[in-house]
């Protein structure tokens, strides 16, 4: 019962999505078709059945944060921090998702989304150019011919991206464009269907119920 | 120089100066920062999904008399018997309901868009229109099956298969420095967008 019924409803669920894109016209001796059971079924169960698991990481999330402040850790007035503005912006967001007639509260909304959550995060993802350089420096120092090609092609193409690559040899441009259409475009492919295989490999695995790490431990 | 006087802009130059702080050291200012990253965008994430279920399930249960739809809503509950020790095993029903449908879409989708599609789109004539462009259909071609044979475990990898495989391996550092180049380039594309914001938005220098 509390091994075997999650493996069935996986088996039964990915077997309606699996089918719903290969099969057409309605299952045999019924007037259903399994592309529209998967449309207005199990899609709008998938949505509803992902935002409680949004909310379970909003719970966890605030679990370990009042642990911190309730046993005063160090440092336990940035977890106050995380969870009031973790407070304002579900409060408010749940306000206009609720309320989406109320273009008032949605252009407020945009407001704090546009000037405090956006520029953090765009930031945050800026403040990484910096630490990618110096990591990337430790990383791929030309140790070998390999890891030499590595630095050489990821050069060419910062080169060729930026205005002062042209500057300094005009082809870089083109070379860039090259590396990228040829051996890039090569290399991806066969990354990809190298990893699509074993990606198949593995749902097939989870699907007859050879892999069970997403049930968790056995009790 | 004509500093802005929007209270948002200075909001926006605080929370840009604050995470760059960090370019000196860790300090309160990042650690601020920091926080309210996580915390806006947690309860964004869920304003949004309180909003979902709204909309997809509460409403259309009760308005439309949708009523399969408690299957998901009670499924949904059921994701939170992790916190009650004795029933947590529960949980383990929307956790195999969400695989479910992640295995159906890639079991599909992996072998349509990504073997077939990709296959699809190696098998081309070697024979170009210049001399240039034979060479490169010949290193599609070529390198792809380098760069697959690289991704065979089935059989020990010695002789000519070890030397194929070798050269897939050299096409993948290729593309994996692209991929660094493309990261890092884009990256500093965003660093000028704040650097814009900064100088053009708040301060109006440029």
């Amino acid at each position: 019962m509390r091994k075997e019924v999650p493996l069935v409803i996986t088996f039964v669920v990915a077997i309606i999505v699996m089918l719903s894109a290969i099969t057409t016209g309605p299952i045999p001796g019924t007037s259903i078709a399994i592309s529209d059971l998967f449309r207005q079924h199990i899609s709008p169960w998938m949505t509803i059945v992902s935002a409680f698991a949004v909310g379970l990481a909003s719970v966890n999330l605030l679990r370990v944060h009042t642990r911190a402040i309730a046993r005063k850790r160090n440092d336990w007035i940035y977890s106050v921090i995380l969870i009031v503005t973790l407070a304002i912006y579900a409060g408010f967001r749940t306000y206009v998702e609720l309320n989406l007639s109320n273009a008032t509260a949605a252009a407020n909304y945009a407001l704090i989304f546009n000037n405090i959550l956006t520029p953090l995060s765009a930031a945050m993802w800026a403040l990484l150019a910096f630490y990618v350089a110096s990591a990337s420096y430790r990383a791929f120092r030309a140790r070998s011919a390999e890891a030499t090609v590595l630095l050489i092609s990821a050069i060419v193409v910062m080169l060729g991206a930026a205005p002062v690559g042209a500057l300094i040899w005009s082809r870089f441009p083109d070379v860039q464009r090259w590396l990228l259409e040829v051996p890039n475009m090569t290399g991806q492919r066969g990354i990809l269907i190298g990893a699509a295989i074993g990606g198949f490999v593995t749902s097939l695995r989870v699907l007859l119920g050879m892999e069970r790490g997403h049930l968790g431990s056995a009790d | 120089m004509q500093i802005s006087t929007n209270i948002w802009h200075w909001f926006m130059a605080a929370s840009i100066l604050a995470m760059f702080s960090f370019l000196y050291k860790e300090n309160p200012f990042y650690r601020v920062a920091e926080h309210v990253f996580v915390g806006s965008t947690a309860g964004h994430a869920l304003g949004m999904a309180i909003g979902n279920i709204h909309r997809f399930g509460w409403r259309p249960f009760f308005e439309q008399s949708k009523y399969s739809l408690l299957i998901p809503l009670v499924l949904g509950i059921m994701l939170y018997a992790r916190f009650i020790p004795k029933i947590n095993w529960v949980s383990r029903w929307p956790i195999a309901f969400l695989v479910g449908v992640g295995v159906g879409q890639s079991i599909y989708t992996s072998l349509r868009t990504q073997v077939i599609n990709q296959t699809l789109g190696a098998m081309i004539k070697i024979q170009g229109a210049t001399l240039m462009q034979t060479v490169n259909n010949l290193i599609g071609i070529l390198g792809l099956i380098a760069v697959l044979t690289y991704f065979i475990f089935s059989i020990q990898q010695k002789g000519v298969v070890r030397r194929v495989a070798h050269g897939g391996r050299w096409l993948m550092m290729v593309t994996f420095g692209v991929s660094f180049g493309n990261v890092v380039a884009g990256r500093i594309s965003v660093l000028l967008g704040q650097l814009q914001n900064l100088l053009g938005t708040w301060l109006g220098i440029i």
